[in-house]
């Protein structure tokens, strides 16, 4: 039921993929007939959205530069069994989370040591001074950095990329309840990590 | 409940994900509690920031960096599936050729009581004459044909047999040995069998 819900809510067919004056199922159509145009339409349509949302899970441009290129990969493989009636975006994000995922399980000793830095050597401020945008925005990466990882793909796909509770727990294969939870928790720690970043700044 | 029991309930409230009845409880609390309308606006102001994250750009260079990548790894899967299409096609080849080299080379073997019988050709005297005159001529020391071999033939005929007589009724005359040899030779071939009338 819920994978039905989910083509309602995040169904892309009926855009219409950039440039190229057709919708993304008819892209689909083709891409998953062997045309490698557009499968490369698709890449450009979707490439920022799973970039960005890697860069978020993993906290690096060059791991998420890694993982976007897997999720492509993956899609090219994959391709020839994908049902065109299906909306591709839920397919893309639920790859990429996977993805983050066997990425974030090898470098779990790294993450470790970076998560001990966040709080001191990464963040660097000037007491007194107000704080810049550029540094309000290292500031909430860095508090993401602080999360689990389960929290992290939740607040990442909710809050950042804006979709719904319902659609979040569809991509991460949760219960509703697991994820507003995961959510409310991710909610509080950033908050607090922001309070002890501006306790800092006194 | 507690203040941060409510404080996990406001970071829900906030964006709309707590149900109706937990949001009018949590409502009664935040009027009475000052702690957490302060927790409450102080998380709105981290939520507009972390959605703020969702305007940021990247730069195209690195998004056409991702695409070549993707394009690099799509031509190197595709050498090595070439190539194993072309080591299968290879293998496929040979193993026909072994069949068909097996296929030629093959001889059925002879079922087994043929190949019983496939043994040195024996040879057999056979005695004919003033001793067995009268007698059919496969009467034979030793003569058990294995497996139905066709009944001996007589290398004369019984008449030109009986035309000879004995040259005596002696006990000395019928110890001599016989003046008709006949010779079964055996082959491999059970239905040929050999058969050498010596005078």
């Amino acid at each position: 039921m819920e994978s039905n819900e989910l083509a309602l809510t995040m169904s892309g067919s009926a855009l219409e993929v950039e440039g190229s004056g057709k919708t993304e199922e008819q892209v689909l159509k083709r891409a998953i007939a062997g045309d490698r145009v557009a499968f490369d339409q698709i890449v450009v349509q979707h490439e920022r959205r799973v970039l960005m949302t890697a860069w978020r899970l993993l906290g690096s441009k060059e791991d998420a530069q890694d993982a976007a290129q897997e999720v492509f990969l993956r899609l090219y493989r994959y391709l020839r069994h994908f049902d065109e009636k299906r909306p591709l975006l839920p397919w893309l994000y639920r790859m990429t989370v996977n993805v983050c995922h066997d990425q974030y399980r090898k470098r779990r000793q790294d993450d470790a040591l970076a998560a001990e830095e966040v709080e001191g050597t990464t963040l660097t401020y000037d007491p007194g001074v107000e704080i810049t945008r550029s540094e309000q925005r290292r500031m909430i990466e860095a508090a993401i950095k602080t999360l689990t990882e389960k929290e992290r793909a939740a607040v990442v796909l909710r809050d950042i990329e804006g979709l719904t509770t319902r659609d979040v727990a569809g991509i991460l294969g949760s219960s509703q309840t697991t994820v507003r939870s995961q959510i409310s928790m991710a909610r509080v720690k950033i908050r607090k990590f922001v309070d002890r970043f501006e306790k800092r700044r006194l | 409940m507690s203040c941060l029991d409510f404080e996990k309930l406001i970071a829900l409230d906030i964006e709309g994900d707590l149900p109706e009845p937990k949001s009018a409880k949590l409502g009664a609390h935040l009027r009475a509690c000052g702690d957490c309308r302060e927790f409450k606006g102080k998380l709105l102001v981290s939520q507009t920031l972390l959605k703020s994250l969702a305007q940021e750009s990247v730069e195209e260079a690195v998004l056409a960096e991702v695409r070549e990548r993707v394009l690099e790894g799509i031509v190197a899967e595709a050498k090595p599936a070439r190539f194993l299409a072309w080591r299968f096609a290879l293998a496929a080849a040979l193993v026909t050729a072994a069949i068909v080299a097996a296929v030629t080379l093959w001889r059925p073997r002879a079922p087994s009581h043929v190949a019983r019988a496939s043994r040195p050709p024996s040879v057999e005297r056979v005695a004919v004459g003033t001793t067995q005159r009268g007698q059919d001529a496969r009467v034979t020391a030793g003569e058990t044909p294995a497996l139905g071999y066709p009944k001996i033939p007589t290398a004369k005929s019984k008449s030109e047999l009986r035309q000879r007589k004995p040259s005596g009724s002696t006990l000395a005359a019928r110890l001599k040995p016989p003046e008709e040899l006949v010779v079964k030779l055996l082959t491999d071939d059970p239905n040929v069998v050999i058969y050498w009338v010596v005078d």
